[in-house]
């Protein structure tokens, strides 16, 4: 036995549920936290004030004469602002599963929660001595099942 | 690796959290939980407080960090290194260390190897 601790996007929450529903995970617990990665809770969005950036290459094309204008606006790309937000909320899941279920429930979290971005979350995977159903005092896989 | 969660009192969240980033340990997930001691909670004058706010802060760190991470955690959140009161009181949380068997990053889809910061 396994304990998933996933921390995901609040946004992927339904999607995540959804597909884990499908592959059979039927136990999970939800929590609301507040987290931060490596970047510190840093986010990158277009800045709507900032002056348009030349795109790179637009120099080197302007003095080989490939194009005659680098203030041509469709040579530009908007300027990306870093904000840094800090802890932003995410939505932490706990999972209890056998061992030969875990690179399923790994897969489709990973699948469903990927943009790609910075922020999509961590998938902690601890071992698990003991599990206890209280309704019945079943031990075990036969508490999970 | 190791995970590594931390019962704190509030208030002493942010030096904790100062602590840890002067160590470069910048990733964690914090959340608000409630609980009680060995001690029972608290008793105010005929009233019993037998649940306690309380903040939980959970990381991930390689095996080599760990000792310097619950030495920070432990040093910050110690009543007394800061303020007047007597070093060290009931209700300054716990910390607790599991091991780590596998680790995955979501945007990248790759298992951490624990060599990194996770």
């Amino acid at each position: 036995m396994r304990e998933i601790i996933a921390v995901i996007r609040t946004d992927a929450t339904e999607a995540t549920k959804d597909a884990l529903e499908s592959i059979g995970v039927k136990g999970i617990t939800f929590s609301s936290v507040i987290g931060r990665g490596r970047q510190r809770g840093t986010i990158r969005t277009p800045d709507p004030e900032g002056t348009l950036r030349r795109d790179i290459g637009v120099s080197i094309m302007k003095q080989r004469n490939i194009i005659p204008d680098t203030d041509d606006p469709r040579y530009h790309v908007p300027v990306q602002k870093e904000i840094e937000l800090g802890f932003l909320p995410k939505k932490m899941l706990t999972i209890v599963a056998d061992d030969q279920d875990i690179p399923g429930i790994v897969e489709t979290l990973i699948r469903v929660n990927r943009s790609g971005q910075h922020g999509d979350g961590k998938i902690f995977i601890c071992p698990l001595t003991e599990t206890v159903r209280i309704r019945t005092g079943e031990r075990g896989s036969r508490a999970l099942s | 690796m190791k995970l590594i969660r931390a019962i704190i009192r509030p208030e002493s969240t942010q030096h904790v959290i100062d602590a840890l980033e002067k160590n470069g340990i910048y990733a964690m997930t914090r959340m608000n939980v409630t609980g009680r001691g060995k001690e029972m909670g608290i008793t105010r004058g005929t009233v019993r407080y037998n649940e306690i706010p309380k903040e939980m802060l959970m990381m991930a760190v390689p095996e080599a960090d760990a000792g310097k991470t619950i030495a920070a955690i432990e040093k910050a959140a110690r009543t007394g290194t800061r303020d007047t009161r007597n070093e060290g009181n009931a209700g300054d949380g716990k910390i607790f260390v599991t091991d780590l068997a596998e680790s995955y990053t979501i945007r990248t889809g790759a298992r951490e190897n624990g060599a990194g910061q996770v």
